[in-house]
């Protein structure tokens, strides 16, 4: 565990010092308090998260793998992975503590998200169980991302190429519930289960449905534990 | 303390480090040497557990380097060719995120870190950017990052490249220094940081050992010639040489200005010809001004011994 939080910590105090995060989430809170402002703040709209949520979910797929891409890519070009891996720390705690690095940050970005409830709640009386649900879904849709971008990152020594194959996976798994909708039954019915967008449509709705809390833990773990394969991959391509 | 066993290492069809074993006792300071692409680097992976091995084993401190690797790494300081740096964190959060990944307790953790940077004189960089170092600093850096946990065994690959003549003498007094309580291998493909920093080497050339010992064994073993320059005074040349060939030796004059002779003394048998030639000059009754032995240097034996396919095993 002692090499999980050292590497958690690191990782969360490089994008704190890092002009990256600042960057992005700069951008994520701009685009995001100009919905708000059009979707919520005008006279007979709803007091919903849901416009809201639409868009951080959209951005939050166009920004991952430009923020994760440098993980593990970066370590192993700066020669620095030999350190980690020559520690008496495992490969997983390593993988760990970079996915938890980077979801710090995310959730860091979040909190200030929390503005747009919060005026919600000044002037208006949402419900506050689907803002929770909405919340809830986006913290596993970057649970999933991260841990796509985190992969990405893991089969290559270039941010470029991880950042690319970050994209391709991430638009892939996306668009995946559309490509769906022109499929034969059975097939679309798979396409849905796996694609990531579908799976948040009732967290969106206020729904925490224990198939879609299982799909984005289940999602996350399977990149993690490919990222992981990957790390020690690199021992033996060294 | 180091105990490797038939370790070899292949890149695909390609074999880098072929069946080499060697001993490494507490307390040495053993110098890893040989030419570029001889397998130093590789080896040197191999000894720290980054590299598996594609056969033979590795012991550091007692603990299998495989079998039992949280063990082994907590015993091992290791500097790689680059120092392994991150140049977005400044001297001090780097030395505390290797102490926490080292293992350093936390109540010792601010002690050590104060330790190393006394250590390798970092004080006045302690709150600079690695970043923003240069080459010379970040090697001590690197070094400081290998001795946080006090480990027992320091691993150091090519500590000197690529830093200036002043940086390269301050690098190997630094790692003299650090070599006095514990075991220290280091690589490299320069001869006079072996003779300037280890008692003992090992030569590595083609993946194999071609020879191992303390230096002057391995300078003598390698029937190095025995070759003197002297400067004598005396009232004829004719006189001391004649003294010096009924002794055994082949003299040649090389210069000089009457009375002064400077010549080259050769010997045959490849025995040692300092005594024969104080005692001809005692009984012949002419001064020596100088005697001084030539090759059989450490570039000899390297030469010898990494170039012959063969090479001569342990001396």
């Amino acid at each position: 565990m002692r090499g999980v939080i050292t590497i958690w910590k690191k990782e969360a105090w490089t994008y704190a010092t890092s002009a990256r995060w600042y960057v992005l989430a700069a951008l994520m809170v701009a685009f995001t308090s100009l919905w708000f402002w059009f979707a919520n703040l005008q006279e007979g709209r709803q007091a919903t998260l849901a416009h809201i949520m639409g868009l951080l979910s959209f951005l939050l797929m166009a920004v991952t793998p430009i923020f994760t891409m440098r993980l593990i890519a970066e370590e192993s070009n700066r020669g620095t992975l030999e350190l980690l891996l020559t520690s008496p720390v495992r490969e997983w705690q390593i993988v760990l503590g970079k996915f938890l690095g980077a979801l710090t940050a995310y959730v860091a970005i979040f909190a200030i998200t929390l503005l747009y409830p919060a005026i919600l709640m000044r002037f208006a009386e949402p419900d506050v169980g689907p803002m929770l649900a909405q919340y809830a879904g986006m913290f596993g849709l970057s649970c999933a991302f991260i841990s796509v971008g985190l992969f990405a990152s893991s089969v290559t020594d270039s941010q470029v190429l991880a950042a690319v194959i970050g994209y391709i996976l991430l638009f892939g798994f996306w668009i995946l519930n559309w490509i769906a909708e022109a499929l034969p039954g059975s097939l679309q019915s798979i396409g849905k289960a796996a694609s990531l967008l579908a799976h948040l449509e009732k967290f969106n709705r206020g729904i925490i449905d224990a198939v879609d809390v299982f799909y984005y833990v289940a999602f996350t773990a399977i990149f993690l534990l490919l990222s992981l394969r990957f790390v020690e991959a690199r021992r033996w391509a060294a | 303390m180091i105990d490797v066993e038939n370790l070899s290492k292949s890149y695909g069809p390609v074999p880098a480090v072929r069946g080499i074993t060697f001993q490494v006792a507490a307390g040495e300071i053993v110098g890893f040497l040989g030419p570029n692409g001889a397998g130093k680097t590789t080896t040197m992976r191999m000894l720290t557990g980054y590299l598996p091995p594609s056969d033979g084993r590795v012991k550091i401190a007692g603990f299998d380097v495989f079998e039992q690797p949280m063990e082994a790494r907590a015993e091992i300081g290791y500097l790689p060719e680059s120092p392994p740096v991150y140049p977005e964190l400044t001297v001090t959060e780097y030395l505390s995120f290797v102490a926490e990944l080292k293992g350093v307790s936390r109540s010792k953790k601010s002690a050590r870190i104060a330790t190393v940077i006394e250590q390798l004189h970092l004080g006045d960089m302690r709150k600079r950017l690695i970043g923003h170092l240069s080459k010379g600093f970040r090697q001590r850096v690197g070094l400081a990052q290998a001795l946080i946990h006090e480990p027992k065994v320091l691993i150091l690959d090519e500590p000197t490249v690529g830093l200036d003549p002043a940086q390269i003498v301050e690098i190997r007094n630094l790692i003299r220094g650090l070599a006095k309580d514990r075991t220290v291998i280091l690589s490299t493909h320069i001869l006079p940081e072996v003779s300037a920093i280890c008692r003992r080497v090992i030569i590595i050339s083609g993946g194999r050992i071609a020879g191992e010992g303390a230096l002057d064994t391995l300078i003598a073993g390698a029937g190095a010639r025995q070759q003197l320059k002297i400067v004598a005074k005396g009232p004829t040349w004719g006189a001391i040489e004649s003294a010096l060939t009924t002794a055994g030796a082949k003299v040649s004059r090389t210069g000089g200005v009457e009375p002064l002779h400077e010549a080259t003394v050769v010997s045959p048998s490849g025995d040692d010809l300092r005594e024969t030639v104080f005692r001809a000059a005692v009984a012949g009754g002419w001064t020596l001004l100088e005697m001084t032995p030539q090759g059989g240097s450490l570039e000899d034996v390297f030469m010898k011994l990494t170039t012959t396919e063969e090479g001569v095993a342990a001396a």
